[in-house]
């Protein structure tokens, strides 16, 4: 064989060998079978778990500053409407504490209509507590037959009528006292005040904010919608910040209704799954469930109301599904609030 | 001599180099494409299916297209976006009305959907059959008859729905606004009375706070080509907009004084004909929602209207 018949026959075997390199760098990895489904592609390798509450999050929180934590005093003692301008003059130097008194304060006030004199006060009292005791009787009714079909044995309890109008009376007392004076408008105009708390870092204002704030906007402006949008998501990342597990819950909250985005039921469980490692708390430490169904449904406390959450959320997932989420929950305790900062 | 050695190593450098990228060609070309249902529920996006976002061949559409659902009407996808594109309203209103019934769309599964249905009929037949015993000489109207035929038909719908909505992308289904504001661009007068009145467009709860910089934006377009229709004494606009102003309307933000004015307005030019609808509105909104001094002043609103727009008579409404 002679010199040149030796190159060209190293070119091709070149050439050749190059081609069969190339070809196998732009194979895919033998250990994946060629036909392998989604799934078992994400056995095979770890998925990547997107947390679909930060792209969220980052959104808003560029788009609006921090407001800075606030010291707090006492709170001036005496009725509600005595306070009122003390408490207005601290939230302009940003006290958090003085702006949720005052949004509290306001709501409270909210469907207040003064009496004429004692004995309309107490006729008025009388009447509730009658109603209230009637609406009682028969939902009790009804929960016992209730109970009866399901063979569910219900505790009997008496109530006092006359220990519930004393305690009522007392109640409407206080309310007088704290709500005469107080203009219906101002009343009407609490959530401002809480809105304010929520910005300057009240704890449970920054935590439960965005449920007045989103769940009833049919009557607010809708450009409106998008700067409360912005508030809910930096309060609720400064209350993460600070450890409060609470907001991981509100987080799940906000994934599972989609307010932000989609509902996403993955992220939803993943972070309720995460606040429920937190230790159980009552149920009065969950803002956004302040009212009387609501509790019912929510359970005693905390750990009742989580479970309820991820069993209803879990129904929506497959167990890899789960399994995925219940692993980035732990991981966005461990972040949050494993070190109780709170 | 130097040179004489290089050229061919340069060529055979050249060709190593073209050879491997030849190779890695050939095999990317050999890699499967993976299937299209990719269900995305690790990415904390959506729990919807994305089948629907590979491209799939244009479909034959049928000449009546108003009846396209299910996987047919996913099928025909790409051809109704084509059309509605183009600027035909019929494939622009399916368009819309199949993708915002998909907006709130909640799957528990065909099997529940089977079990509702089942109840909603035996519910409607029990009330059917009562109204017949207490009131022998009532006959419903042929297409409000609750019989097999009438389960079997709400039953397919609800299937076909529940198919259309889990094949369709959650991006697909938010670009509903972007079709409805391609339509009143357009000064698509059907899209104009059926977003603005009272019903099943609304935006509401979640979707509307999930939107709200969008539907905001809607609604001041919705706004100026409802009042442009007004302007032109369109009937049927007029009607909307007393309507969509109300409590109950999809026009944001409400504004109960115009929605009184345009019902005066309506009223006054249908003065001898059947405005008892118009006539509970206005009493409604007079006796709960507005002071004396906005009656007054939505009256006056009212008259100016019809003055401008309806005193010789409304313009036909058959665009």
């Amino acid at each position: 064989m002679n010199a040149s018949a030796v190159r060209v026959f190293t070119a091709i075997a070149a050439i050749v060998g190059a081609t069969l390199i190339g070809y196998r760098l732009g194979k895919p990895p033998s250990s994946l079978p060629l036909h392998q489904s989604p799934a078992s592609v994400a056995d095979a390798r770890p998925p990547v778990v997107r947390d679909g509450w930060r792209m969220i999050a980052a959104k808003h929180v560029t788009t609006r500053a921090n407001a800075p934590a606030s010291s707090t005093s006492a709170l001036p003692p005496g009725p509600f409407v005595g306070t009122v301008e003390e408490l207005k003059r601290r939230v302009q130097t940003g006290d958090a504490q003085a702006a949720r008194r005052l949004a509290d304060g306001y709501r409270r006030c909210q469907f207040f209509t003064p009496a004429a004199n004692e004995a309309e006060l107490e006729k008025k009292t009388l009447d509730q507590v009658a109603g209230g005791l009637n609406f009682g009787e028969e939902l009790a009714g009804q929960l016992k037959d209730h109970a009866a079909r399901l063979g569910v044995k219900l505790e009997e309890s008496k109530v006092d009528p006359a220990a519930v109008y004393g305690q009522e009376l007392t109640a409407q007392h206080e309310l007088a006292s704290d709500c005469t004076g107080i203009a219906h408008a101002d009343a009407a105009d609490w959530f401002k005040w809480y809105e304010q708390a929520a910005e300057l870092g009240e704890p449970d204002a920054e935590v439960g904010y965005w449920h007045p704030a989103l769940a009833q906007v049919s009557l607010v402006d809708l450009n409106e919608i998008g700067h409360r949008k912005d508030i809910a998501v930096v309060a609720l990342q400064r209350a993460r910040a600070r450890g409060d597990w609470r907001a991981l819950a509100a987080i799940g909250s906000l994934l599972k209704i989609g307010y932000f985005a989609e509902p996403d039921f993955f992220g939803a469980y993943a972070y309720f799954f995460a606040a429920a490692q937190a230790p159980t708390q009552a149920i009065d430490a969950v803002p956004w469930i302040d009212y009387g169904l609501g509790r019912v449904f929510a359970g005693p406390d905390t750990q009742t109301w989580l479970a309820r959450e991820l069993s209803d959320l879990g129904s929506r997932l497959d167990p890899a599904q789960r399994a995925q989420a219940e692993q980035l929950g732990v991981q966005l305790y461990e972040q949050c609030c494993a070190v109780a900062k709170r | 001599m130097m040179r004489g050695r290089i050229r061919p190593l340069g060529i055979i450098a050249v060709a190593f180099v073209l050879a491997l990228a030849l190779g890695y060609r050939l095999a990317q070309r050999s890699v499967p494409v993976p299937p299209p249902a990719t269900p995305v529920v690790v990415d904390g996006g959506s729990v919807r299916d994305r089948s629907s976002s590979v491209a799939r061949p244009a479909a034959t559409l049928p000449t009546n297209i108003k009846d396209l659902d299910g996987r047919a009407f996913i099928d025909a996808l790409p051809e109704v976006e084509r059309r509605a594109g183009n600027g035909d309203a019929t494939a622009t209103h399916l368009l819309f009305e199949r993708l915002q019934t998909c907006a709130r769309f909640d799957d528990r599964g065909e099997r529940e959907i089977r079990e509702q249905v089942d109840g909603e009929f035996q519910h409607q037949l029990e009330i059917q059959q009562r109204i017949s015993s207490e009131h022998p000489e009532w006959k419903p109207e042929p297409q409000f008859v609750i019989d097999e035929d009438w389960h079997q038909r709400v039953l397919q719908q609800r299937l076909a729905q529940r198919e259309r909505c889990l094949a369709l992308t959650p991006d697909q289904v938010e670009g509903r606004f972007a079709w409805v504001r391609l339509a009143l661009q357009r000064h698509d007068r059907g899209m104009i009375v059926a977003v603005s009145g009272v019903g099943q467009f609304s935006t509401e709860g979640a979707e509307l706070v999930r939107n709200a910089d969008q539907i905001a934006a809607l609604r001041e377009l919705e706004r100026t080509e409802l009042a442009r229709l007004v302007e032109s004494g369109d009937s049927e606009a007029i009607a909307g907009a007393a309507y969509g102003y109300s409590e109950e309307g999809n026009l944001l933000p409400r504004d109960l004084v115009q929605s009184y004015a345009h019902a005066y307005a309506w009223s006054r030019a249908n003065a001898g004909e059947d405005t008892r609808g118009m006539s509970t509105l206005m009493s409604g909104l007079a006796s709960r929602s507005l002071t004396p001094q906005q009656v007054e002043q939505a009256r006056t609103e009212g008259e100016r209207l019809y003055q401008h727009c309806c005193r010789s008579g409304f313009a036909p409404s058959a665009h």
